[in-house]
């Protein structure tokens, strides 16, 4: 059997090797962190730092689940300089965080397309 | 397999799916592979699963002395058995409810995907509010609590689930990002039983809720069971009435109960001893339950009386259903230790769920239909909807003092019976002739003529003889009570009258 890619693996743990769940929580995850990022720019540029933080700790949340620990731990980054009320600095996290997901997303993407 | 038994079943799948993976590990790591295998078949034998089944003992035996060249084998053996009684059991299987009170809504399909599985079911609530909703409606068997929430701090909704809703059985986990040790024992302080940091492993956190339910089904069973039937006991039904009860009054399904009474149920203890009697109720309780649907509640309520409400059915639905456990009773033949051969029957009410009726009140409803099936002959199930059901049960009340006939009067209509009055004897031969009567309620001492002699003389009437009496007597003349029974009366209250006393006397009575 083909070794599954370390990207899919935090996905499969929980679909226990159920392809159409593991698609599903993969398409689910993408959404979510998609509509989640776009929130966030949407706090910070309304200096709305109460709902920046509570997004970001949703968010951090789900990439830790399926073992996306780098961006859990920009979205973490995010959510104490939200409740500091450091938007600015928040700003530039946001930037990482982006990066970080384009990245990912594009993995899982291609997981889709197989 | 009921609800108690699935939980039974969490500890078990948990001991064949960690058999499984123990068996993926001997390619890898096969001496500490070896070890857990011999750990976990130890843990399959002493946890009583394979009692009933010979064949799955002995093979359990066998790889515990296996030598390692031939334990892959053998635990193959094993694991096919373990796996057929698993397939055997899911198809029947009712599902235990696992409560997730989430509010990441991926965290929440992700755990749902992994955990549930053909003996679990898990409900989704994103905050406190919709987890209050659904506890008080459904039977939660265990809370996987987040306690960051959005509507509350998850701790306080621990602390109100402690208080408030759940049996102390109910095993609540905490799943959370907080990892400060502080805010763990505080969880632990308010009652949590368990606390994962998130990210959780998932197959670790099925392996210890699996623990945990099997847990918690020992402590049901030893709390909320009838020890003689195993059926729920009378505090089980309530607590599954509210939670119907609840339910029924959102969805506006219609909710229906039952109580159930073994027809002469006092001359098979008489007859053939307690012991037969004992059997004959294990029995009976089977037979029923094995008639009803696996959402029917049924419960003994006490003596050879059972209960059972009936979820999302009216009352044509109830009685249809009764009928069938009834006629299944019918075929049956008990046999007592000498070999004697006997058929038992019971007789039943059903009550519609009244909106914020109480079980009491409903069982009440219920009961009057239950006396009117014994009246009308016994072995039959009769609601309101039936014709004969809608004639109340007659009592002549004889008794020439009016403040005690004002008080037997409204305690024998508040149980649904109709009380004829007769304050001498001559009324009372005027409503014998006019009316059927079901009962009657004499004093033993009323002006112008003796109780006693007028019992007499009814014992000695073809058409009045069999007809229950209950003599009212002095209090401090107990040689009344005495004269009374030879006489012929069925029954003895002492004046002044307690309304327990006479309404259990009247209910033995007419039962």
């Amino acid at each position: 059997m083909e070794e599954s890619s370390p990207t899919i693996k935090g996905f499969e743990a929980f679909s226990k090797g159920n392809q159409e769940w593991t698609r599903d929580l993969v398409v689910m995850y993408l959404k979510s962190t998609t509509e989640q990022l776009a929130d966030l720019e949407k706090a910070v540029r309304e200096a709305d730092h109460r709902t920046a933080e509570r997004i970001a700790h949703n968010a951090g949340g789900s990439s830790s689940f399926v073992g996306f620990i780098d961006l859990s731990s920009l979205f973490r980054k995010f959510e104490d300089t939200a409740r500091r009320n450091d938007l600015g600095e928040a700003e530039t996290i946001l930037r990482m965080a982006h990066a970080e997901f384009d990245e990912i997303a594009r993995h899982l993407n291609s997981y889709l397309d197989s | 397999m009921d609800a108690l038994q699935t939980l039974h079943r969490q500890g078990f799948t948990a001991r064949v799916k960690a058999l499984e993976a123990a068996e993926r590990r001997l390619g890898k790591d096969r001496s500490q592979a070896i070890e857990a295998i011999h750990r976990i078949v130890h843990s399959l034998y002493i946890s009583g699963d394979a009692d009933n089944d010979p064949e799955v003992k002995e093979t359990i035996l066998a790889v515990q002395e296996s030598p390692d060249e031939d334990l892959p084998a053998r635990l193959q053996d094993l694991l096919s058995k373990l796996r057929a009684i698993t397939t055997a059991v899911e198809g029947n299987a009712k599902k235990v409810c696992i409560l997730l009170v989430e509010d990441n809504s991926f965290i929440a399909q992700a755990l749902k995907k992994h955990l549930e599985d053909a003996h679990r079911e898990i409900l989704i609530a994103a905050t406190g509010a919709e987890a209050e909703k659904i506890i008080d409606e459904r039977d939660i068997s265990l809370v996987l609590l987040d306690i960051m929430l959005p509507d509350a701090d998850g701790r306080n909704f621990l602390l109100l689930l402690r208080e408030r809703y759940a049996p102390p059985s109910l095993p609540i986990v905490v799943v959370s990002s907080k990892r400060e040790p502080a805010v763990q024992a505080e969880c632990f302080a308010l009652g949590a039983d368990a606390y994962f940091p998130k990210p959780v492993d998932p197959a670790t956190l099925s392996m210890a809720l699996a623990s945990y339910l099997q847990r918690t089904a020992d402590f049901i069973k030893r709390s909320s069971r009838d020890h003689l039937t195993g059926l729920p006991n009378r505090e089980a039904f309530s607590q599954g009435f509210a939670r119907a009860a609840a339910l029924s009054s959102r969805t506006k399904n219609p909710l229906a109960l039952a109580i159930l009474d073994i027809d002469r149920f006092k001359t098979v203890n008489d007859l053939y001893g307690h012991s037969t009697g004992d059997q004959v109720l294990r029995r009976i309780s089977d037979i029923i339950s094995q008639s009803l649907r696996a959402s029917d509640l049924i419960a003994r309520w006490g003596g050879e009386e059972f209960v059972v409400l009936f979820l999302n059915t009216d009352l044509p639905g109830a009685r249809l259903a009764l009928n069938n456990a009834l006629a299944a009773l019918e075929k049956e033949l008990f046999e007592e230790a000498s070999g004697k051969n006997f058929h038992v029957t019971f007789s039943a009410g059903i009550a519609q769920v009244k909106e914020g009726a109480t079980v009491e009140q409903t069982i009440t409803q219920a009961d009057r239909f239950l006396y009117r099936a014994k009246a009308l002959g016994r072995s039959r199930v009769l609601t309101e909807i039936d014709k004969a059901a809608t004639q109340k049960m007659k009592i002549l009340l004889i008794e020439d003092d009016e403040p005690t006939a004002k008080t037997v009067r409204r305690h024998l209509e508040g149980i649904g019976l109709s009380v004829l009055h007769a304050s001498d004897s001559l009324k009372a031969t005027e409503l014998i002739s006019q009316f059927p009567i079901d009962m009657m309620v004499i004093d033993a001492n009323f002006w112008g003529a003796d109780g006693f002699e007028l019992l007499e003389s009814l014992r000695h009437s073809p058409s009045l003889n069999e007809i229950p009496v209950v003599l009212l007597t002095t209090a401090g003349n107990p040689e009344d009570v005495l004269r009374g029974f030879v006489a012929g009366a069925d029954g003895c209250i002492q004046k002044p009258i307690s309304q327990q006393e006479l309404l259990t006397c009247v209910r033995q009575l007419l039962a």
